[in-house]
């Protein structure tokens, strides 16, 4: 058996969770969000679709205020929060040379 | 640039379409500039992976000797998945072997893109990255340039194209579209995971630089309207699941535990075994087809790429090559524009008619009820998976049944799952749809 053979271990490389992928992903981040959410109309609605459908899980309920928190330097550019919740999320581009910098795309 | 000077045309956005249009006005001479939010050409565009090269192969021939460009493929695979089965359309040929290589090559955009645009730099065309588009400059009804962010700068233009993607916010804001229809809008996630190149091409049965590409529908995307892929790269894969906004809002879905189930399905882990995480991205594609396309000019402004919505989302999932075949002939419309120094959308529109008379709209024409088909129907993706698995693993089973008595029950069990009437009229739909 040569040294550089792959060892299967139990920590696997591959990973699951959002957060755990999240990190694999280069950002430059800006000060300023690009992401708005109409709080109101957030409350309003009954199946807040952007806290689940989000593929970087930016958008999340904070149980107290009840309010919309955004992890906006979490973005992955898509656009899905916007498509599938147009009454209360209002979301641009990041500023040109900031947001998500894929290195493989 | 003194405030005088504009350029003869801005492009927005540095992908295939951009790019295309880019290098064919460069070398026709026209004063270009092709503004790009990114802090490079690449840094924000994804797709699955597979690039169809007819047009590349024309702007930059025998591109595949200096391109970054990662294997030809020369096996194709269709698969429907059940909860524990997969049904497989399975085509490989060496056939594919000798330039141009079918035309088909898999590719990690931010690596490709990035080459792409030093060719069109190359070419003579200046690339801006660093710099977003916020709004367009409009005289009246007329787009006459961009306002750009950071900084606030305004560029003046004859015509701008806008290749800024599928987020199309210019078309938008022009009155080209109206706003996005989840049920039209896929979202796709996707991970680069990297493996030893002697694992993939043992693996996925390869010599040398060969690739495959697998399309997978059914139980790979829990049943909703999309399918996943994976998508052999030189030392890595590209996996990924896409559906519509619609459905995965419907069902309550998250894009990348819709991706987790799947590459934990039976048929999917083997792939992945031992694979480690490199990227995670997410994208939408734009699948209103030909009933939904925007209007695509105006008084100053031509639309190509995924912010003319041009995907064929069938089983081909062809994008990036229509971007650039609509790329060049933007560039081709805004030539002649110049050449008559008629930049309204009269003078713009031939772009649609050339479109029109090209593979890119023929192919969106053919198969424009398909997408509306399957939302129609379902069951198809969602429930013939598991009744056609189930009836095949009946008929494989081993037992000391007779063959025949066993052939009976399946198509006993065909007749009251499916029956001969509803299959028979779905096959005749699915049909129609492919037409």
């Amino acid at each position: 058996m040569s040294d550089d053979q792959v060892v299967p271990t139990e920590n696997s490389p591959l990973k699951e969770t959002i957060e755990d992928k999240l990190f694999l992903v280069k950002y430059k981040p800006d000060k300023d969000s690009h992401i708005e959410v109409d709080q109101e109309k957030f409350k309003a609605d009954t199946l807040k679709a952007v806290l689940f459908i989000c593929p970087a899980k930016v958008y999340e309920l904070n149980e107290e205020t009840g309010e919309c928190m955004v992890a906006f330097e979490n973005c992955l550019e898509c656009g899905t929060c916007y498509v599938s919740c147009p009454e209360y999320v209002v979301w641009k581009y990041p500023r040109g040379g900031f947001g998500v910098q894929y290195r493989f795309g | 640039m003194s405030e005088e000077e504009k350029f003869d045309c801005i492009i927005v956005g540095a992908g295939p379409a951009g790019l295309s249009a880019a290098i064919t006005l460069a070398k026709a001479g026209v004063e270009v500039a092709v503004l790009e939010r990114g802090e490079y050409p690449g840094a924000k565009n994804v797709m699955g992976g597979i690039l169809f090269t007819t047009i590349l192969d024309k702007l930059l021939p025998d591109f595949w000797e200096k391109a970054p460009v990662e294997r030809h493929i020369t096996h194709r695979r269709f698969s429907l998945l059940s909860k524990d089965s997969e049904i497989a359309l399975d085509f490989k040929t060496a056939g594919y072997n000798e330039p141009p290589y079918n035309h088909t090559w898999s590719v990690l955009r931010a690596k490709f893109d990035r080459w792409f645009a030093e060719q069109v730099e190359e070419a003579g065309a200046m690339i801006i990255p660093g710099m977003m588009v916020s709004e367009l400059l409009m005289d009246g009804d007329r787009v006459v340039g961009v306002k750009t962010e950071p900084g606030g700068d305004e560029l003046n233009c004859d015509v701008v194209i806008s290749a800024e993607g599928v987020n199309s916010f210019l078309a938008e804001q022009a009155g080209l579209r109206k706003q996005h229809d989840p049920a039209h809008m896929a979202v796709a996630v996707k991970e680069v995971i990297s493996l030893p190149q002697e694992t993939i091409e043992d693996r996925f049965h390869l010599n040398d630089s060969e690739g495959c590409a697998y399309e997978i529908f059914g139980q790979a995307v829990q049943g909703t309207f999309g399918s996943g892929f994976v998508y052999t790269n030189k030392d890595s894969l590209s996996i990924g699941v896409g559906s519509t906004i619609h459905d995965m809002k419907r069902h309550k879905l998250n894009p990348n535990d819709v991706l987790e189930g799947f590459k934990k399905h039976p048929a999917i882990a083997p792939l992945v075994r031992g694979a480690e995480s490199q990227e995670y991205a997410a994208h939408m594609i734009p699948e209103g087809g030909f009933h939904h396309l925007p209007k695509l000019t105006t008084n100053g402004l031509i639309l190509t790429g995924d912010a003319a919505g041009l995907i064929n989302a069938s089983h081909y999932h062809e994008g990036s090559n229509l971007a650039m075949a609509s790329g060049v002939m933007a560039a081709e419309t805004v030539i002649a524009a110049k050449e008559k120094g008629d930049f309204s959308d009269a003078s713009l529109s031939t772009y649609r008619q050339k479109l029109d008379d090209s593979f890119v709209l023929k192919d969106l024409k053919k198969f424009q009820n398909l997408s509306k088909f399957l939302n129609e129907n379902p069951h198809l993706l969602r429930d013939y998976p598991d009744i056609i698995s189930g009836m095949l693993k009946d008929y494989f089973t081993i037992s000391e049944k007779p063959k025949a008595v066993i052939e009976k029950e399946v198509m006993a069990k065909f007749k009251k799952e499916i029956g001969i009437w509803n299959i028979g009229k779905d096959l005749y739909k699915i049909w129609r749809a492919m037409r």
